[in-house]
């Protein structure tokens, strides 16, 4: 009896561990690991893509930059003329990147003017810059997408069935666009209070609608394809 | 570096293609070995898709199928490259063509390692329809291997996940034309005359107009075998 006393108060035992917390033989393996080595960062040979969209450049270099990403675009549209062919390669080639132009012609500066009116910290270079980034991502994506619609617009049985293939490149390209120039809006606000980038954010989605609807009004005007001229 | 052969490594090791792409490393040989693969893996399996019908339908669909593969390629590298760039992945073109026609290589060769499966089931009687599902789930294996490429050419980074989605659609759009354009490849063995190419006759394009417009109750065309419902259109009309 006096045994059995002696053992229930000397009986001390191990703390058990809590859930989740490593026990002393994973703390000994954890403390000998060698660390997992991490995969050297690929070294990617800068594009000219990346050239083309990134943020930064001077006068001369956004202006390059505005005149490839409309360039860029106008492939596009002579991919949507090729239906039609002749003087329809012209006309499409001309009317996709006027869209473009438009939206950063007339919608940047009075987006630009609303900002200012709250202080926003938006200088005009970083309005012109984000319109840049926006044609020339928009662009980028048009040219990429203009083989693939190509041979939509030229393969349909139907000419409907070739402007949906039309529509939907320009919907892409537009869309991609507008994000590029949203995300540059958004970085040259980065530094603004919280009140003002909540407002701007009010105001660019505000752009962002009236871009649509000025892209998808010249589009739809300028380009037979899509039910124009 | 590895010095395993590029075929094994298009098979074996998609991570470390992917890197050689992205950095532009041995490009030549994986290149060659990629195109090869198209080449020859596409074609037995054109064949043995043609072997359903037998005849000059077999050099037919040999020659059609890497035809239509190798012409999806070149109509989505300008795509793949110019969304990859506009959602934060502005690689070089070479980069691009390098990791396209490696995917493309490794789907091919799955294609060549299901070609003998597809012959054995044709030969053992796989009915038309059956075996149009066949072929179908085998260039669907096919696609899960080119975007094992993908997929790690893309890593783990911001927007992977809807570029690879945006791939996939691209490749489907483009693959889904150049297919339908050059059909037929599947020929029931009855059809005494086979035609190396079928009238266009619409595509993908065409029956999302068809549908959308049936949506709206307009209908372009009514089934002459079906009076009861040629009578209600012409009703609803």
């Amino acid at each position: 009896m006096e045994a059995t006393a002696s053992i229930a108060n000397d009986w001390n035992p191990a703390p058990v561990p809590r859930p989740g917390t490593p026990g002393p033989d994973a703390r000994v393996e954890a403390a000998h690991a060698t660390p997992t080595p991490t995969p050297p960062p690929l070294r990617i040979r800068p594009s000219w893509a990346q050239e083309l969209l990134e943020a930064d450049g001077g006068t001369l270099s956004l202006v390059r930059r505005t005149g490839t990403g409309l360039g860029l675009a106008a492939i596009y549209g002579a991919a949507l003329g090729t239906r039609a062919g002749g003087w329809a390669l012209l006309t499409h080639a001309i009317g996709v990147p006027a869209a473009l132009l438009a939206i950063g012609l007339v919608g940047l500066p009075s987006l630009y003017i609303v900002l200012a009116l709250f202080d926003a910290p938006l200088s005009i270079e970083g309005a012109a810059r984000a319109a840049v980034r926006g044609i020339a991502s928009s662009g980028l994506v048009l040219a990429g997408l203009a083989p693939l619609t190509a041979l939509y617009v030229v393969t349909s049985a139907s000419g409907g069935a070739a402007g949906i293939a039309g529509t939907l490149g320009l919907v892409i390209g537009g869309f991609l666009g507008l994000r590029h120039l949203v995300m540059a809006l958004g970085e040259a606000l980065k530094d603004a209070d919280s009140a003002t980038r909540h407002f701007a954010m009010v105001a660019q989605l505000g752009f962002g609608v009236f871009a649509v609807l000025l892209g998808w009004r010249i589009w739809s005007g300028l380009l037979p394809l899509v039910g124009g001229l | 570096m590895s010095t395993m052969n590029p075929v094994a490594l298009l098979l074996r090791n998609p991570r470390e293609v992917a890197r050689r792409c992205l950095e532009e490393e041995g490009l030549r040989p994986l290149a060659l070995a990629s195109l090869g693969a198209v080449a020859f893996g596409a074609a037995v399996f054109g064949g043995v898709v043609g072997s359903f019908r037998g005849g000059e339908q077999i050099v037919f669909a040999a020659t059609k199928v890497p035809v239509a593969l190798l012409g999806a390629l070149v109509i989505c590298i300008p795509a793949f490259h110019a969304i990859a760039a506009a959602l934060g992945r502005a690689w070089p073109l070479r980069s691009v063509i390098a990791l396209t026609l490696a995917a493309a290589g490794r789907a091919s060769l799955v294609l060549l390692a299901s070609a003998p499966m597809l012959w054995l089931a044709y030969d053992l009687g796989l009915g038309y329809h059956a075996s149009a599902l066949a072929a179908t789930g085998a260039y669907g294996l096919a696609g899960l291997a080119a975007l094992g490429v993908l997929i790690r050419g893309l890593g783990r980074s911001k927007h992977a996940f809807t570029t690879a989605i945006a791939f996939v659609a691209v490749f489907m759009a483009a693959a889904g034309q150049t297919g339908w354009i050059l059909r037929p490849y599947l020929v029931r063995p009855q059809s005494e005359e086979v035609p190396f190419l079928r009238e266009i006759e619409g595509g993908f394009a065409d029956a999302v107009y068809r549908s959308s417009r049936s949506t709206a109750g307009i209908y372009d065309s009514v089934q002459a075998w079906d009076p009861a419902r040629a009578s209600s259109v012409r009703a609803r009309r």
